[in-house]
């Protein structure tokens, strides 16, 4: 297991969002994260990287190891460059697209513009936006369309080399062609990366996860890999959301 | 302007990284030991009048005679004190008239287009310095007041006019801000029944402005105290109880007036900055009313 | 029906009448002064047995551009600190509220209460006597506030998930502050810091026994006294209607640079957010 996440719970104030959530995150594999909307999904996501943090009035308990290792022994700051946060509605820096990609990587000392550009070439090329943007990268980010701001927010979680990459809804704000190439280019990066990705399309999360875990109300009721949650559920709380009886 | 920025953004960054936000937070500190430096100062000088004048006698006295030129010293600002909130009340009504008009047309009347033309005319009105209204007040103004048969101009009446007009600004962008905010969140629904748009402007718009409207206006009462140098000048400066044709002197021109000629630490100098103490109560009065009244009337709807 | 043609009506005449004082106040200065407006003026100093007589007012613009340097940097710099610290360290909800209402205090302080501030406190106390230092703090205190309040806004209405794909990105907030949050805001701090400086350069009232003195000449460091624009107007209405060229002049001037300033800041802004 890439993540391990042992008794996790979440308050905000006095309600509790999240219910002593346990679990594992498989290595190299996508993990889809699956639940009616409110279930708990993106505190869960969050909680894993540490934002959650940033919050006013939150608390966390519990445990998340990392490679074996505790996340709290490590800095806030050394957890996110590990790993990476993709949001819902894709957030570019209001600066040119070549900015956006080296702002990072600039934080991480890489100044020698030979490094730069070829560091920003690589990872445009790995979200698939190289191609699309290779003549202008001084354009200002914010003048992409939706689909390209959000391959751009990738390549650019890319940027630090995380090891675990979370993305929240990264789908739910793009069209149908957009969404298509989101799933292909995570389906790609594979190889090189574990991914959690919180979804409320069912579809998407069979096409692309290796594993689902189904929470509800923040508890999670159930979780294994696609084929076992999707085909043969056991919880009757997962059958009824299978068959749309709510979410 | 754009590449200063970023270099010297990137040179305080590898500074600032260093010293990291320790160094963030002693400024902001800086901010709020302002305030308390200020209190401390105004409070010190001000309070050694008291062993001489009970603050009955300071706050309710009408005799102001800081120097002792053989009937001997009288330190009273009753007509100071009322003077200051009487200019300043009419000074608000005055503003009201016109800023809200003001603020129904560029809320109700005016497109994005034209509001986006009109704000920035809104901060340059803001931005005229005190000093330019109390010039134009005395050229203009206290011409016209001459002709009309007052004495020299000056008046409480005159510097009311002048001081309306420095509200202005205030009052017609808050206002019209929220104005606007009730207009997007009604007007759609009584639109939706056919009623004539002026019609619902006035029965909806304005009603359901009228709490913050009210709040806005006393805030302006608070501004309008503080201002010194516009009303100075036109309001003639004679210790009298405030009529609207007559000369009076407000409490910020008497500091202005007399803090340069008042010897430090002698009773005039005490006087002066327990006048300045009367006038920051009363500002803090005000706003630590609207605070509680923002609090009972709107939060309470919400 | 009648009602709402009278709100109608009451509209359309408040506006028109507030436009016509605006075009009023500015056409009757610039029309008044321009006259007067010279290329010794601008930068001859003051001569002639009564104050302004004869001469220019070059200390008073040089003194006016000091004092507004010195509040900018005294009051700005802890004004961004402050907004920043609401918006990205502050984390308990009451704290933020006393904070706001601390602020709001500070705006609350009348000008003049402020000049009686900086004379005991910088002028006697510390011995600085009248000078620019004395004079531009208590300038500083008094845009701090109006500063600190934009600064918030701009600050605020940035998208959350913005700032946390910097932090996501393992980026440390010092980094973000300084390499996003403070180049995106550019536009509205800049023009806040512009504005901020107009209001400080139209403010007498802080000045008259902190700073200003007449008939100063250039002042060349911080620790001397010096002549401010709207002081220099005030003195010579002041003394009747002998230099009354000369304060068409100087409130020429002075509208002049706020208008230059604002269309500045407005411009910027509005090229930023376009870019």
């Amino acid at each position: 297991m890439k993540l391990e996440v042992k008794d996790l719970s979440v308050f905000y104030g006095e309600k509790q969002a999240l219910e002593n959530i346990t679990t594992g995150i498989p290595e190299h594999m996508i993990t889809a994260v699956v639940g009616p909307s409110g279930c708990g999904k993106s505190t869960f996501l969050r909680g894993l990287n540490g934002l959650l943090r940033e919050e006013k009035g939150v608390t966390l308990k519990g445990e998340i190891l990392l490679d074996g290792e505790n996340c709290s022994s490590l800095s806030p700051d050394d957890l996110r460059h590990k790993i990476g946060l993709v949001f819902q509605t894709p957030a570019p820096f209001p600066f040119s697209i070549k900015k956006n990609m080296i702002y990072g990587a600039k934080y991480y000392g890489l100044r020698n513009q030979k490094a730069l550009d070829r560091m920003v070439e690589e990872k445009l090329t790995q979200a698939g936006l190289f191609d699309e943007v290779k003549d202008d990268l001084n354009k200002n980010a914010l003048k992409l369309s939706g689909g390209q701001q959000q391959r751009l927010c990738i390549a650019r979680a890319l940027t630090v080399d995380p090891e675990v990459l979370l993305l929240d809804e990264p789908c739910s704000a793009l069209d149908v062609k957009s969404s298509a190439a989101i799933e292909s280019l995570l389906l790609s990066l594979k190889s090189s990366l574990t991914m959690v990705v919180v979804t409320h399309n069912l579809a998407q999360a069979r096409r692309i996860a290796d594993k689902v875990i189904f929470l509800y109300n923040g508890k999670l009721i159930e979780e294994g890999t696609a084929d076992q949650v999707f085909d043969s559920p056991k919880d009757p709380i997962t059958k009824d959301f299978l068959a749309g009886v709510f979410g | 302007m754009t590449a200063v920025f970023v270099y010297t953004d990137d040179m305080l960054h590898k500074l600032f990284h260093k010293l990291n936000t320790g160094v963030l937070i002693a400024l902001t500190a800086v901010s709020y030991l302002a305030l308390a430096f200020v209190v401390y100062f105004i409070f010190r000088e001000a309070l050694p009048l008291f062993s001489q004048v009970s603050v009955w006698d300071f706050l309710t006295g009408t005799r102001w005679m800081p120097v002792d030129y053989g009937s001997g010293t009288a330190f009273g600002i009753f007509n100071f004190i009322a003077a200051s909130v009487i200019v300043s009340l009419l000074a608000m009504i005055f503003a009201s008239v016109l800023g809200l008009g003001a603020a129904v047309f560029l809320s109700c009347a005016a497109s994005e287009k034209i509001r986006r033309v009109i704000y920035p005319f809104i901060d340059l009105l803001a931005g005229v310095p005190s000093v330019i209204y109390g010039f134009i007040g005395i050229v203009v103004l206290l011409k016209i007041f001459l002709k009309v048969g007052v004495h020299t101009g000056s008046c409480v009446l005159a510097a009311s006019i002048l001081l309306s007009v420095m509200l202005l600004p205030f009052l017609v962008s808050s206002c019209s801000e929220t104005m606007l905010k009730m207009k997007e969140h009604y007007l759609p629904g009584a639109r939706a029944m056919g009623v004539d748009y002026w019609y619902s402007v006035a029965t909806i718009v304005l009603p359901s402005s009228f709490k913050n409207i009210l709040l806005t206006m006393m805030l302006a009462i608070g501004r309008a105290m503080g201002e010194t140098m516009a009303v100075m000048m036109v309001i003639g400066n004679a210790n009298l109880f405030p009529t609207l044709l007559g000369k009076s002197e407000t409490i910020a021109s008497v500091i202005a007036l007399e803090m340069g000629t008042a010897v430090a630490d002698s009773p005039h100098y005490h006087a002066l900055y327990a006048a300045g103490l009367v006038l920051m109560l009363l500002v803090f009065l005000i706003n630590t009313g609207i605070a509680f009244l923002r609090n009972r009337l709107i939060r309470k709807e919400a | 029906m009648i009602r709402s043609r009278l709100v109608k009506i009451w509209a359309y005449a408040s506006f028109i009448l507030i436009a016509a004082i605006v075009v009023f106040l500015f056409a009757f200065v610039f029309i008044k002064g321009a006259g007067t407006i010279s290329w010794t003026f601008l930068t001859d100093i003051p001569r002639g047995a009564v104050l302004g007589s004869e001469g220019g007012i070059l200390p008073a613009i040089a003194g006016s551009f000091l004092f507004t340097a010195t509040a900018a940097v005294l009051g700005g710099i802890p004004a961004i600190t402050s907004a920043l610290y609401m918006v990205f360290f502050c984390k308990s909800k009451n704290m933020g509220v006393l904070f706001k209402s601390l602020i709001q205090c500070i705006a609350g302080i009348p000008s003049i209460v402020l000049g009686l501030f900086a004379y005991s406190f910088l002028v006697k106390d510390l011995g600085l006597g009248r000078c620019v230092l004395s004079g531009g703090t208590a300038l500083a205190v008094m845009i701090l506030p109006f500063i600190e309040v934009r600064a918030e806004k701009a600050f605020s209405e940035m998208k959350e998930q913005v700032i946390h794909s910097s932090y996501a990105l393992g980026c440390s907030k010092t980094y973000t502050i300084f390499k996003l949050v403070l180049p995106s805001c550019r536009g509205e701090l800049v023009s806040a810091i512009i504005l901020g400086c107009c209001y400080a350069m139209g403010a007498t009232a802080p000045l008259i026994f902190t700073g200003g003195v007449a008939f100063s000449a250039v002042p060349d460091s911080l620790a001397k006294p010096a002549m401010a624009l709207p002081l220099h107007l005030y003195l010579l209405i002041a003394q009747g209607t002998t230099s009354l060229p000369t304060a068409y002049g100087t409130a020429f001037v002075m509208m002049a640079i706020l208008l230059i300033s604002n269309m500045a800041a407005t411009l910027y802004a509005a090229r930023v957010r376009k870019k």
